[in-house]
């Protein structure tokens, strides 16, 4: 109780001694009312420093700021130079280093659910899915794999963060955080024809902050709350002179689950026992799962890791840590010339998150870890851009598997040359990207991993940006991508086709045709895993493969939009947007033989009515393409509205509905139940032929008949309803400030109901409604508390499918900058 | 304890005072008479007149039109010409180019590259389109970016003190 009087009292004197200090800094000559009334002439006839400590002195109004901070920002992302988001040819959306910090965000993906258009789902306390638009867990009733977003490309200053291994980005692994950011740009609907492949649904660009006069050499966050949480980051920058500027950062983050024990799926009703007794499928303490494994139902039959006995205490070694990343960042700023600046950028991550598996293991749950560094270079020279990048380290998808953990190497480069002819503005470019993963060095023997050696993904790239503008109100913006992979074998064009027409200042309509395609992936392109199954009755084996020479995916997308002004306090935007994806594919069952006991029992029973006793023995899991398309229509309105100089009112909503035409609604143990029946039929009819035509005697059938089939079912579902991505979701938020020193942040987000259809089962997950609030208060212009509550009305829910419930959160904080 | 952060919130909200109503025209209109003092242009721009058009902003078109009334750019009158597009601009010594219209500053930029014009934009980041100064707000407080070396290419000359009070880019 002492301690407690103590720190309050302490905190209470700095809050009071800060306050004084702040107070003196103010203290000047000039007055506000001095200024104000000053004639026109008197003021027009200062020298410009006294004009402008004049100007200081009255500042500019609190409203127009609003206006223009809010309302009027920037964006580079849409059209890769800098405009007027009111003048965005696409769908875009920009958040500030201040929103970010206002909102009480806890993570770069939470604060996403700031923006129109993104659904982001919660899978363990600070592990987040998020999606732009949706599309998500196609196709469905397939590994989680699939429920990862591969359709939208997260960059950090144009640098792709992504996941070219499996497809996705692991968020977790982002070196960067609050401190970091300047604004992160998303720009909704396809655009690899501006940034290359898988920016599908579109682009999450983090723009890290310059270094400027005006930068505090010392800045951070730091909160603590429940579930052991703590997040933190600190920022040093200093411009070291006209030529060299410097930044150094630093982040950490840990959080903890809000349950331990993880949960084993219900898998075509499977039973299980534990110490003995039969127990249901549901959660365990890993030292629960550990004993399910040598029960006599095993839910985890024993096999060798390395050479060694799999041992789950090694796949989940903190099964109560949810999070745990830090990251390092220097920053290095030169300018050498007038005309030239060169920006260099280089980290340091490592994390560890329990997040959802990939698939085949009997809880859909999986540690990921990861240490990665990486390097970033961007030049211009009298527009002339080049970036290069190399990213690198080792990942581990499944911790305690083996053949899931890699290398990887990832290098790109790009040059582009902005060329203003006036009223055209031409952006040629050409790049290559390298993407390497090896995970030879940590497997026991050849085989045990999917590629067991390097591969490499290479595109080569040429591209091409025509913004025209025929008279000031019209706008026509074509930008052409032509990448050609080494595997595939092919070359991929996107494009976006924009037209905007501007009826006066406020008041600007678009439309939108584009396309995007995703790239390859290595787990799909060079897969070569053979499974000795241990944990199911059948089949005994199966043999993974990649496809060098699959279709990759794209999305085709028309887009109308229309963005408002009505009044100078008030920013409408309106999208409506239908996109047809297609190229679909997945690692399915495309092979399966089969071993039938009882052949000449079947065929020798006149009635009919004797059953085959068949098992699959040898199953071919290939990457294959689907017919699938599917087929998205939805809209979304985003509001932003300074209702005065104390109160901000920001609001969105998105509708939507998916739906697939050849859909194919086979999870694959079903395919390959459907491949071992047809193989089955096969076989005996074939035998049943040669018996008749007397081919073969009775007596040479051999005891087990052997059969094979490769054909899918062809009983495809047309207009069907894809339920994964919620038909509604949006937020709204109020930034109230009843004076200068408080701010009130109440914010909601919120979505439909949702269903996931999984490998094994198929979840439905109610809408959920999630209220957060933040409350800072200014102690000065370099110091702030506050209290940070996420999901107060405690909705617990889980918000991803199998994955934990999401309880209420509180913390507490400072943010200082100096 | 309630009481005390009901106490807390009274306090704040009496103590919360009204900002001045937005004065940024003004300044704004303030700055770009400012400017003509510390500017030379090449004596081929004429002698009587020193033209300032504005592209697309009626507020700071007013106040400029304030200031031409009562004061001179050294001895030459000040012509404030409103236009709202881009065929409108007829030569001019500075051209205001609006928030609204900070789209067509490339354009604009180009279609102007040769002539002794000072091109002011009013958004950061338009120095990089073509803009010789353009407005800012840092910190709730009215700064200007400016490249010595894109109003150099206009034929300008600029005296230091206008670069060093400004945030100057490449």
């Amino acid at each position: 109780m002492l301690r407690t009087k103590s720190f309050i009292s302490i905190m209470f004197s700095l809050v009071l001694s800060l306050n004084v200090l702040a107070q003196e800094g103010e203290n000047t000559t000039l007055t506000k009312e001095k200024v104000l009334s000053m004639t026109t002439e008197e003021l027009s006839a200062l020298p410009l420093e006294d004009l402008m400590a004049a100007i200081d002195v009255v500042g500019v109004s609190s409203l127009e700021e609003l206006y223009e901070l809010l309302l009027n920002k920037d964006v580079t992302s849409a059209s890769k130079a800098e405009e007027s988001l009111f003048d965005s040819p696409l769908s875009t959306t920009v958040l500030s280093h201040d929103q970010i910090l206002a909102s009480g965000a806890t993570s770069i993906e939470e604060a996403l659910r700031l923006v129109p258009g993104l659904i982001v789902r919660e899978k363990t306390n600070g592990n987040f899915d998020v999606h732009i638009r949706g599309n998500d867990n196609l196709p469905a009733k397939n590994m989680t794999l699939y429920s990862e977003n591969m359709n939208t490309l997260v960059m950090i200053n144009g640098r792709p963060v992504f996941n070219y291994s499996h497809g996705g980005t692991l968020w977790e692994t982002l070196p960067v955080s609050f401190e970091d950011i300047d604004r992160i740009e998303v720009v909704r609907g396809p655009a690899s024809a501006l940034y290359g492949p898988n920016a599908l649904s579109g682009v999450i660009n983090i723009i890290t902050q310059d270094i400027t006069d005006d930068s505090p050499m010392l800045s951070g966050n730091v909160q603590a709350g429940n579930l052991n949480t703590l997040i933190g980051d600190i920022a040093f920058r200093e411009k070291i002179n006209e030529k060299w500027s410097l930044g150094i950062t630093g982040n950490f983050e840990t959080r903890d689950r809000e349950r331990e024990e993880l949960l084993i799926y219900d898998r075509d009703n499977s039973q299980y026992t534990l110490d003995g007794k039969p127990v249901e499928p549901g959660y365990f303490s890993v030292g629960e799962i550990d004993r399910l494994m040598n029960g006599i139902l095993p839910v985890w039959p024993p096999y060798d890791v390395k050479d060694q006995r799999y041992d789950v205490y090694k796949s989940f070694p903190n099964p109560e840590l949810a999070k745990e990343r830090k990251g390092v960042n220097a920053y290095l700023d030169f300018k050498p010339g007038e005309s030239t600046t060169i920006n260099i950028m280089a980290g340091h991550q490592q994390s560890q998150a329990i997040t959802s598996s990939m698939g085949d293991v009997p809880t859909p749950y999986t540690t990921k870890e990861a240490s990665t560094s990486y390097v970033d270079v961007r030049a211009n020279h009298k527009g002339l851009n080049l970036q290069a990048n190399y990213n690198g380290g080792t990942i581990d998808y499944m911790l305690g598997n083996e053949g899931f953990e890699l290398d990887n190497e990832q290098f790109n480069i790009q040059a582009e040359y902005d060329w203003n002819l006036g009223k055209v503005n031409v952006r040629p470019g050409v790049s290559y990207q390298s993407m390497s993963y090896d995970d030879s060095k940590h497997i026991a023997k050849w085989g045990n991993g999917y590629l067991n050696k390097k591969q490499t993904i290479n595109i080569v790239a040429g591209s091409a940006r025509f913004d025209y503008r025929p008279f000031d109100k019209l706008r026509l913006v074509a930008a052409l991508r032509a990448e050609k992979y080494n595997q595939p074998d092919d070359v991929y064009a996107s494009w976006q086709l924009v037209g905007s027409y501007k009826f006066d200042d406020n008041r600007i309509i678009r439309a939108v045709y584009s396309r995007a395609n995703q790239s390859s992936f290595l787990v799909n392109t060079y897969s070569n895993y053979t499974w000795n199954i241990v944990n199911l009755p059948h089949p005994r084996v199966m043999q993974f493969d990649g496809n060098r020479n699959h279709d990759l995916k794209t999305m085709d997308m028309f887009e109308l939009g229309y963005r408002t002004r009505p009044s100078k306090s008030l920013l409408v935007d309106i999208e409506a947007f239908y996109n047809i994806s297609k190229g679909f594919g997945a690692l399915l069952p495309v092979y399966s033989d089969v071993n039938i006991d009882n052949a000449l029992d079947v065929i020798g029973d006149p009635t009919g009515e004797t059953m085959p006793i068949a098992a699959p023995d040898s199953v071919n899991i290939r990457y294959a393409n689907l017919d699938m398309e599917s087929k998205q229509l939805g809209a979304s309105i985003n509001i932003d509205w300074v209702v005065s100089e104390k109160l901000v009112a920001h609001g969105h909503l998105t509708l939507q509905q998916t739906k697939l035409d050849n859909y194919m609604p086979y999870n694959r143990n079903e395919l390959i139940g459907y491949l071992a029946v047809d193989a089955t039929m096969s076989a005996l009819t074939d035998l049943g032929n040669q018996l008749a035509d007397g081919e073969i005697l009775p007596g040479d059938v051999p005891a087990v008949v052997k059969g094979e089939s490769s054909s899918w079912p062809t009983d495809t579902m047309d207009d069907y309803e894809h339920k994964a991505t919620p038909s509604y979701f949006g937020g709204f938020s109020l930034t109230y400030r009843p004076c200068n020193k408080l701010e009130i942040f109440p914010q909601a987000y919120f979505y439909g109901n949702q269903t996931y259809e999984g490998q094994y089962t198929t979840e439905s997950i109610n809408g959920k409604f999630l209220l957060n609030a933040k409350v800072s208060y200014k102690v000065s212009e370099n110091l702030k508390f506050y209290v940070n509550g996420r999901n107060i009305l405690n909705m617990k829910g889980r918000e991803f499918a199998y994955m934990d419930e999401i309880p209420g959160m509180v913390l507490g904080g400072l943010n200082f900058r100096f | 304890m309630r009481k005390r952060i009901l106490l807390l919130c009274i306090l704040c909200i009496g103590l919360a005072m009204g900002k001045a109503k937005g004065q940024t025209a003004t300044f704004k209109a303030l700055f770009l008479y400012n400017f003509t003092k510390n500017i030379d242009w090449p004596a081929s721009q004429g002698s009587k007149e020193l033209i300032i058009t504005v592209l697309g902003d009626d507020e700071i078109s007013a106040e400029l039109g304030k200031i031409a009334k009562v004061k001179k750019a050294g001895n030459k009158t000040i012509k404030v010409l409103s236009v709202n597009s881009l065929k409108e601009i007829r030569q001019s010594h500075i051209l205001f180019v609006g928030s609204a219209k900070s789209g067509l500053m490339s354009t604009l930029s180009y279609e102007q590259r040769d002539k002794p014009v000072l091109i002011v934009g009013d958004k950061s980041g338009l120095c990089k389109q073509g803009a010789g100064i353009s407005f800012m707000t840092v910190d709730g407080k009215l700064r200007y970016e400016i490249s010595p070396s894109s109003i150099a290419k206009h034929q300008l000359k600029v005296t230091q003190k206008i670069i060093s009070l400004g945030i100057e880019v490449q």
